[in-house]
């Protein structure tokens, strides 16, 4: 295939451009979906998805296109005309070269993808009892598992440019998720559960699958607290989603740059307690954001972001290094193949303190434990704001769960949380998509309840 | 096109199997991305393919190809055919509505075509309202968007069906962020019409934004509204994310057949205030354009929820035999590549006698909570827990709007929060967006919501 990308690039600057970027994800994938512990649909697809940049001196863009099958000429046409309308980019500084050496990494676990149909569904089959076996040794009335499924997808990415840059990698992905609901003396509950790795290790997969069946039955009957100030203790997944979207992004350069960070200009100082250290890590085995490479091809390389609360370094693209007189650190991604790449986390780490979620319980005094959330990706890093609806909660007083609740609001700013408001960093980490976080616990939260 | 309903119904007679569905989709979308005066992204998105779905002994498969011929369809029936054969051991045993076999045309309207437009006059509409934006002070950064998506479907079975639909969607949004006095404030928003060219003229744009920025500046100068119960006064941007979220995903067909919805055997059952009544209709002013869904059924008005009894659930053609209904047209995926999930379309409520101005002045103490800059909801259908942000709002006091306020997130539960609507107004409004949509499973759809504005008391709010 990767002639044919050779053929657009050398085409693309006989034609004019100064420049060429080839960027292509060929994807297949099969899905199992569940609605009742039945598989509702089966399915097997390939895809391919082209992303073409070209540069004209300082004028930039994209097209994107999802087959082999297209006339290069045309194609570029459409490319030539949208880069000529384009006015220049004073900060374009062109396509990477090859830069670093990529390390080796284990992105891709030929396991999950080589799988027969019959050897998915006992996966999946397996992975619905275990999931129900708590709930069902307790003697609840009815265990179901409502919806779901289980995904195993095998991507390879490429990238290619007019600099020389020219990288392959090739990633598995297992997405596994279910819920279940159950009944038990006219009480309901439900609970989630997300296996999302690119390794499969099937000890950590049932263990994760116990612990969340067991999880269930502390939810029956569920309501929301009163209104006031509590201390939360965040369940590990939790904490990533919440790290993920009230902070990740002000690490970039970009939005630094751009201003939309309130990170802008504290670059060596102190932003959080010195409990707190955040690493850009691409290299954990399992986690989906685990990388030799980025969506340049610019070689990744684990880095401290934050340490002991210190602002230490800046997540760069090419575009955004170039800009700043900085160098690139390997964290241009994209959201679309024909997109400008810009800075990402690979995968977000939190160094783990000591602790753990059941001992933080048994030390407060009253507060929320959270095992669930909705609406956590309407917080905004532009601000630090948090904002997420507790789904699945835990009031706790003296040490002593009291009762379940849902339906209440969690309020606060990030940079306070993470500073002031900060008790204990557990030493829990959970390793979920591309997030490896422990337990948080918090004080003096802002909830809205009854 | 060589895919006819002839050539479907041979393979599904040489394979042996129950039912054979191919959805073609050719898909061009446009977007131009705006970041403080640079173009950060001028993209076109071509993509083309066929997905098809295979009912075997009752067991169902999918599988797609990007290059549609009679020969690659061939192809993805064998494939979808041998995952619904391997999965039959664990499958939900499929039995698909027989309806009348629809063979139909349809397109939205739009006078002129963008993909005629010039680039550059796109680029000038941002760089005009770049301008503008920028000039306002406080505002540190701005993000302007524009977007423009050609969807084009056809819908071929076993059995007959040749449907054919073709919809535009236009719209312009804005990121805007304000720094004052070291608070940051982000504040987004979008308009966006099933249209042409004509649209984007029929906006002053500059004006939009200038209103915008102004907002943001200042809201980043409120404060956050005290965690607690109030009586709030919805817009209509906000009662269309309220039913999308409190009602709409959990009256999916899917979710309710699965046990996975709170409001499964409810039906006939009081779930909200008298005065509430909820539609899903595929289209309708500022809408999103859905006149058949996904199988080729003909999206019909349906009411979910009537007079505050729930009436009714969405469904697809399977979902209408397992729950012994009717096929809604609700069957949606978000490309050709991607199985059939129950969506819904465009949700409102239908209008009441109240004034606006009626109904703030009515209000003691409250909140009158705005959607524009919303950010979305999100729904737990099992626990019945739903949420949702608003945009900068209004505390009222004594039938005033007397406080600016930042977003907050709101918080209900399925089967509780709609019986404390007490009052609703006439201003039906309807909105989508051609740059975003519902996610479910993964899957992204084009959907439509709103409603007049309504009061409901004592609703639970925090956040930020």
């Amino acid at each position: 295939m990767s002639e044919l990308y050779e053929k657009i690039i050398k085409r693309g600057l006989e034609r004019g451009l100064s420049e060429v970027e080839v960027y292509v994800v060929e994807r297949s994938k099969r899905s199992f979906m569940v609605l009742g512990e039945k598989i509702s649909e089966a399915i097997y697809r390939e895809s391919i998805h082209i992303g073409v940049r070209g540069a004209l001196g300082r004028r930039v863009s994209g097209v994107y296109v999802n087959t082999v099958k297209f006339n290069i000429d045309e194609f570029l046409d459409k490319l030539l005309s949208a880069v000529k309308s384009t006015p220049e980019d004073p900060y374009w500084s062109g396509f990477p070269p090859l830069i670093g050496t990529p390390r080796s990494v284990k992105t891709f676990d030929e396991k999950i993808i080589t799988m027969s149909e019959e050897e998915y569904i006992e996966l999946l089959k397996y992975t619905m009892e275990k999931f129900k076996q708590p709930a069902l040794a307790r003697g609840v009335e009815k265990a179901i598992i409502t919806e779901g499924g289980l995904e195993a997808e095998k991507t390879r990415v490429t990238v290619m440019n007019s600099q020389g840059v020219e990288r392959t990698v090739d990633l598995s992905n297992l997405h596994i998720g279910f819920s279940l609901s159950i009944e038990k003396s006219g009480l309901q509950a439900d609970k989630s559960v997300f296996y999302s790795k690119s390794i499969l290790n099937e000890r950590e997969l049932e263990k994760m699958l116990l612990e969340e069946g067991e999880r269930v039955l502390l939810f029956l009957g569920s309501r929301p607290v009163e209104s006031g100030v509590y201390d939360i203790v965040l369940e590990p997944l939790v904490a990533g989603a919440i790290l993920m979207y009230s902070l990740a992004q002000a690490f970039s350069a970009l939005e630094i740059i751009e201003g939309r960070s309130p990170l802008r200009g504290r670059e060596g100082s102190s932003v959080f307690s010195d409990k707190i250290s955040i690493i850009d890590d691409p290299y954990i085995e399992g986690a989906l954001g685990t990388r030799p490479f980025d969506d340049e091809g610019v070689a990744t390389s684990s880095k401290p972001v934050v340490e002991k609360g210190v602002f230490k370094s800046t997540l760069h693209s090419y575009y955004t290094a170039k800009r700043t007189a900085s160098t690139p650190t390997g964290n241009g991604f994209r959201y679309s193949p024909a997109a400008q790449p810009t800075p990402k986390f690979t995968n977000l780490a939190l160094k783990p303190g000591s602790g753990y979620l059941d001992e933080f319980m048994r030390n407060l005094r009253r507060g929320i434990v959270v095992y669930e959330i909705i609406g956590y990706w309407a917080s905004d890093y532009t601000s630090g704001n948090v904002k997420a609806t507790v789904t699945h909660g835990l009031l706790v007083e003296n040490g002593v769960v009291t009762r379940p609740v849902k339906g209440v609001v969690l309020g606060g700013n990030i940079y306070e949380w993470l500073s002031k408001n900060i008790v204990e960093v557990g030493g829990d980490v959970k390793i979920v998509g591309d997030t490896a976080t422990p337990s948080l616990w918090i004080s003096n939260v802002r909830v809205g309840g009854e | 096109m060589s895919i006819e309903p002839e050539f479907i119904s041979k393979l599904s007679c040489e394979l042996g199997v129950d039912f054979i569905d191919v959805r073609v989709q050719k898909r061009y979308y446009e977007l131009i991305v705006f970041d403080n005066g640079v173009i950060r992204d001028l993209i076109m998105t071509t993509s083309f393919g066929a997905g098809v779905r295979v009912v075997v002994d009752g067991s169902t498969g999918y599988s797609s190809t990007n290059t549609v011929t009679r020969e690659s369809i061939r192809e993805a029936v064998i494939r979808a055919y041998k995952v619904a054969k391997a999965s039959k051991s664990l499958s939900l045993r499929t039995e698909l509505y027989k309806r009348p076999t629809i063979k139909a045309k349809i397109s939205s309207q739009y006078s002129v075509e963008p993909e005629n437009i010039d680039y550059a006059e796109k680029i000038q509409l941002l760089r005009d309202m770049y301008s503008v934006a920028r000039s306002t002070q406080g505002i540190s950064s701005v993000i302007l968007r524009f977007g423009y998506e050609h969807d084009y479907r056809v819908y071929i079975t076993s059995i007959g069906d040749y449907v054919e639909v073709g919809s535009r969607m236009i719209g312009v949004s804005s990121t805007l962020t304000a720094h004052v006095e070291g608070v940051y404030e982000t504040f987004y928003d979008q308009e966006s019409a099933v249209a042409g060219w004509e649209f984007i003229k029929s906006i002053n744009w500059d004006e939009w934004v200038f209103e915008r920025s102004k907002l943001v500046v200042e809201t980043a100068k409120s404060h956050h509204v005290k965690p607690g119960k109030y009586d709030i006064i919805l817009d209509n941007d906000m009662v269309g994310l309220l039913l999308h979220e409190a009602f709409g995903h959990a009256t999916e067909g899917d979710l309710v057949m699965s046990g996975g919805s709170v409001l499964y055997g409810r039906i006939g059952e009081r779930v909200a205030s008298e005065l509430v009544t909820v539609v899903d209709n595929g289209v309708i002013e500022g809408g999103a354009f859905v006149p058949y869904d996904d199988e080729g059924t003909p999206k019909r008005k349906v009411y979910t929820v009537r007079n505050g009894v729930l009436t009714g659930y969405l469904h697809s053609l399977s979902t209408a035999v397992a729950l012994s209904s009717e096929p809604t047209g609700n069957a949606r995926v978000m490309s050709f590549e991607y199985p059939l999930l129950v969506r819904q379309t465009n949700t409102y409520m239908e209008p009441r006698d109240w004034s606006v101005e009626e109904l703030i002045r009515d209000t003691k103490r409250g909140l009158y909570v705005k959607g524009r800059g919303a950010r979305g909801g999100e729904v737990n259908t099992l626990t019945g827990a739903f949420t949702f942000t608003s945009g900068p709002s209004y505390i009222i006091e004594n039938g005033e709007l007397v406080k600016l306020v930042k977003s907050v997130m709101l918080s209900g539960l399925i089967l509780e929060t709609l019986k404390n609507v007490d009052a609703v107004a006439k201003d039906l409004v309807v909105k989508t967006s051609v740059f975003g949509g519902c996610g479910k499973s993964g899957q992204i759809v084009r959907v439509g919501d709103g409603g007049p504005h309504v009061r409901v008391r004592g609703f639970i709010i925090g956040g930020g």
